[in-house]
């Protein structure tokens, strides 16, 4: 165990933590209030471009967090070692989920301004005479818009049968259970795993959370499938697709995967972490990417295949949307740039083994995670209209703000322990690890 | 010592064990350093680090893999455009013959299948497998090469080889112990017996092989040979089957009497024929009948479009499908149409499968509706010769649909160079077809039928005038 190791690095955050709290305090005070200062003080329809670039940013954020859970839970699962000196990063990571949430939850805010249009299916819930004047205004639901086959009482009718699950304060119960069962999960494995840094021989915290890790595994499944569904799909009321949670499940995987790459290369700049994070685990975490990279492609690719061999009106709406006008840009330029490209630099071994190469491609994909949510999210703003580019500004600062929030999730619990499972039984294993 | 073989053959190399994985990687670094190529490491598991310290480059495989995966993909991408756009088009509801998303699968199956023989014959390839001999397991001490010991060998045909200053060497370099090995005396080739096996082995495949070929594009009176007895004869009623079990040894029953099946409670009469109804009509016609009889109903549809041009170029026979808007079909009742979308007509296959009783009366009041809004659109004939009114006729009044003028056999004869034509009739009597017998056959077909067509002609009631104008098409068409 431990006992052998020689351990000589520098593991723990030190005064990196409060000053990363403080910079992503600043950053998330600057983003969000530019952000709300542009957004909010608008018109109405101002203000429903500014939620879905808040949905956008908030999605975005929360995907790194939840990649960075499974991240944790599969490791616990399978009983790997290799990834032992980047598990503590991942649950600091996770960490911040709580913090994220928080803000999160802003995204309810927008049920009580009749003003803004988010959640379309609560607006003809609530007697959809907000959906009729906004439709004859901006093509959204009323109007016959170019793309939508459905008339407005289908449209209505489906609303309604979905009306049992899709519900306002239905709505908002599971919003607040996902936030508090993530919650849970996050603080549960980063106390454990922190507990077992002063645990001496003992072992039993460890046994813990890999007992507590395997139902999890199913907690986690249902309630990203689900969060997916609500956040996200729900979004476009009379569309389904039962793949979505999948999608965004490998979206989410992807994304924690750069995060790590990028964090460790961040905190190994500044003399952290040199000795333990090594070539071996960054090509550990480029094959994630690479593989994650197909996936998310795989999964993106049979969605869009059976909705366009069946060819069934209430389906194709959803690719009809994303491919008129502007957004068959955004189309294109995620085909290439979120799969063929990094596909191809992926596949190197060469590449996935030079580290800053790998650090610039974790930018890069995960530059296109945020285009992933944005081509999800945002063609519901103005559906089915052809309209201008609406990424600006408002886009921008949400998004540096919601990053500020991770930074200054992760930070606020960095100093409480090292960054390294200093007495995990398997550490010795994860540093002698190496790829054939 | 160990005990070797007696039928020592050519000096193969030396072998030396090794105690531990440290020994053996240090002792590896010294022979590749003294400049030994020949030589190889033999482990019970796989060693981190050995590769580097016998100085054994990266494996060239992947890029092999990366080239054969990428010609599979470019394969599967011709294969599919050869062969459902060039070689073998075939119209399915007019969709496209080439359209990337439906070929994709099958580019990602290709690719993913050439990788994958890429890197496993290639692994074989690069491995020297499969071998079925090597001298190494003529040493005794080399089968703890599985269990706890580790072995370096230096093969005689290394330039550098010396048999005295390889074990030497080796010793000096921590080996426990260190052995000359031989090759086999005999040949390493297949011994003679197990040869004689293969040929009858080989001449025994060959059989089933003959079975194929002798039987290949034959007929047979016999009856098949049932391999899987319980699949082919099931214990079930069949819908013109026999059976003993009900005294009219029928197997399809009849409906109990007083009762009414799923679905069959809506019957046409609840069915109100408004605007929703006529556009659930429309909507079901668009997806059902337009690929055949256009949007319009006129018979126009993608498919027949297709098929006529095959049908022009040789290559398949084609029966149109009926313009719905002629007044024959205007003239049916709504029953007719409903029998004929339930159980077909003609080439027409049944639809009462696959279209709900009630939209089929739906589609009705939707063809009803393209009737009334097209029947207006009738042809100005003044300044036409009776010929030109003729040709019209025949095309209108669907004689087209069972008739040519070209010599073709649709369901009934062709109709050109028809008079002074000597027929059979079905009553076995020869007859010289005279304008007499056309008119005939135009107002009462089955009067005087002719032998070897099937008797489905309809009766057409037209006026004097234009039975005169079809009789003098007919009789110009030579």
């Amino acid at each position: 165990m431990t006992s052998n190791l020689r351990l000589t690095g520098d593991y723990q955050a030190g005064d990196l933590a409060p000053r990363m709290k403080r910079i992503g305090l600043v950053l998330a005070v600057l983003g969000l209030g530019a952000g709300a200062a542009m957004g909010l003080t608008g018109d109405a329809d101002a203000k429903t471009h500014f939620w879905f670039a808040y949905l956008v940013a908030f999605c975005f954020v929360l995907m790194i967090g939840l990649g960075a859970m499974f991240f944790t839970i599969v490791g616990h699962v399978v009983n790997t070692h290799w990834n032992i000196s980047l598990r503590r990063l991942a649950e600091l990571t996770m960490g911040a989920l709580p913090v994220i949430c928080l803000f999160g939850l802003a995204m309810l805010l927008p049920f009580f301004d009749h003003e803004v249009d988010i959640w379309q299916w609560d607006t003809i819930n609530s007697g959809g005479t907000h959906a009729v004047e906004h439709g004859s205004d901006h093509g959204g639901v009323g109007a016959q818009s170019l793309s939508d086959t459905l008339d407005h009482a289908e449209h209505v009718h489906i609303v309604e049968k979905k009306a049992a699950y899709l519900n306002r304060n239905g709505f908002i119960f599971r919003l607040l259970a996902y936030f508090l069962i993530w919650a849970w999960i996050a603080k549960f494995f980063l106390s454990k795993s922190a507990a077992q840094d002063t645990a001496g021989d003992s072992v039993d915290n460890v046994l813990r959370m890999k007992k507590v890790a395997a139902p999890m595994i199913f907690v986690f499944a249902l309630t990203i499938s689900f969060a997916a569904f609500d956040l996200i799909m729900s979004l476009d009321e009379t569309w389904f697709s039962t793949i979505f949670g999948v999608y965004i499940f490998a979206g989410s995987f992807l994304a924690s995967n750069c995060w790590l790459v990028i964090m460790s290369k961040w905190l190994q700049a500044r003399g952290k972490m040199t000795d333990v994070i090594n070539t071996e685990h960054y090509h550990d975490l480029g094959k994630w990417m690479f593989a994650f990279t197909f996936f998310w492609g795989y999964i993106a690719f049979s969605q869009f295949m059976l909705i366009w061999y069946a060819n069934i009106p209430e389906e194709t709406h959803f690719y009809m949307n994303r491919t008129m006008g502007m957004w068959q840009n955004y189309s294109n330029l995620l085909m290439i740039g979120a799969f063929f490209f990094p596909f191809l630099a992926l596949l190197s071994r060469h590449v996935k083994r030079s580290t800053n190469v790998l650090c610039g491609l974790a930018v890069y994909v995960l530059f296109m995670r945020y285009l992933d949510l944005y081509w999800l999210i945002m063609p519901n703003y103005h559906r089915g209209e052809i309209i201008d580019n609406p990424f600006g500004l408002v886009e921008i600062s949400l998004a540096i703000g919601f990053i500020g929030l991770l930074l200054f999730g992760i930070a606020r619990n960095a100093g409480k322990q090292s960054l390294l499972p200093i007495n995990d039984p398997l550490l010795a294993k994860c540093l002698g690890h190496k790829n054939l | 010592m160990t005990e070797t073989l007696n039928d020592n053959g050519e000096l193969y190399g030396v072998v030396a064990e090794f105690d531990d994985v440290t020994t053996l990687c240090n002792a590896a670094e010294k022979v590749r350093e003294a400049g030994y190529t020949k030589w190889d490491c033999h482990t019970p598991f796989p060693v981190h680090g050995l590769d580097d310290s016998m100085g054994i480059k990266f494996t060239k495989l992947p890029w092999v893999v990366l080239a054969m995966g990428l010609t599979g993909c470019t394969l599967a991408v011709l294969m599919q455009w050869w062969m459902n756009a060039v070689d073998f088009p075939y119209d399915i509801s007019g969709k496209p013959q080439w359209s990337l998303p439906a070929n994709i699968p099958v580019i990602f199956e290709m690719t993913v299948l050439f990788s994958a023989f890429t890197a496993f014959f290639g692994m074989w390839i690069a491995n020297g497998l499969p071998l079925w001999y090597h001298p190494l397991f003529r040493n005794k001490r080399f089968s703890r090469v599985t269990d706890d010991k580790f072995f370096v060998a230096i093969e005689a045909a290394d330039d550098l080889f010396n048999s005295a200053q390889a074990h030497d060497f080796l010793k000096s370099l921590g080996a426990s112990d260190t052995e000359d090995v031989y090759h086999s005396a005999e040949s390493a080739g297949l011994p003679g017996s197990l040869k004689g096996k293969l040929v009858v082995m080989a001449c025994l495949a060959t059989i089933p092989l003959s079975m194929v070929y002798n039987s290949y594009g034959k007929t047979t009176t016999e009856p098949r040979v049932h391999l899987v007895p319980d699949m082919d004869k099931q214990d079930k009623f069949r819908a013109q089957g026999q059976t003993s079990l009900f005294a009219d040894g029928r197997m399809s029953r009849a409906q109990v009497e007083g009762t009414v099946a799923q679905g069959d409670l809506d019957d046409h009469s609840n069915n109100v024929v408004n605007a929703a109804f006529i556009d659930r009509g429309e909507e079901r016609f668009n997806i059902y009948c337009s690929v055949c009889h256009g949007f319009d109903g006129r018979g126009d549809g993608a498919v027949h479009r297709r098929a006529t041009e095959l049908a022009d170029a040789g290559h398949a026979s084609w029966i149109p499908p009926s313009n719905l808007i002629l007044d024959l079909y205007a003239g049916q009742s709504d029953e007719e149409l409903y029998s004929t979308i339930t159980d077909g007509i003609r080439t027409m296959p049944a639809y009462g499968g696959q279209i709900l009783e009630k939209d089929r009366w739906a589609i009705i009041a939707y063809v009803r509706a393209l009737q009334m809004a097209q029947k207006g659109d009738s042809v100005d004939t003044t300044g036409m010769t009776s010929e030109q009114r003729g040709a019209l006729l025949f095309d209108s009044q669907t004689c087209s649909t069972c008739h040519t003028v070209n010599g073709a056999r649709l369901i009934g004869p062709p109709l050109n160079g028809l008079l002074g034509q000597e027929i059979t009739l079905d009553d076995d009597t020869t007859l010289v077809i005279d304008e007499k017998y056309i008119l005939k056959s135009i107002t009462n077909p089955m009067a005087q039928a002719r032998k070897g067509y099937p008797k489905a002609m309809l009766e057409v009631e037209l006026t004097d005038e234009d039975l005169t104008d079809l009789l003098n098409y007919i009789k110009s068409q030579k």
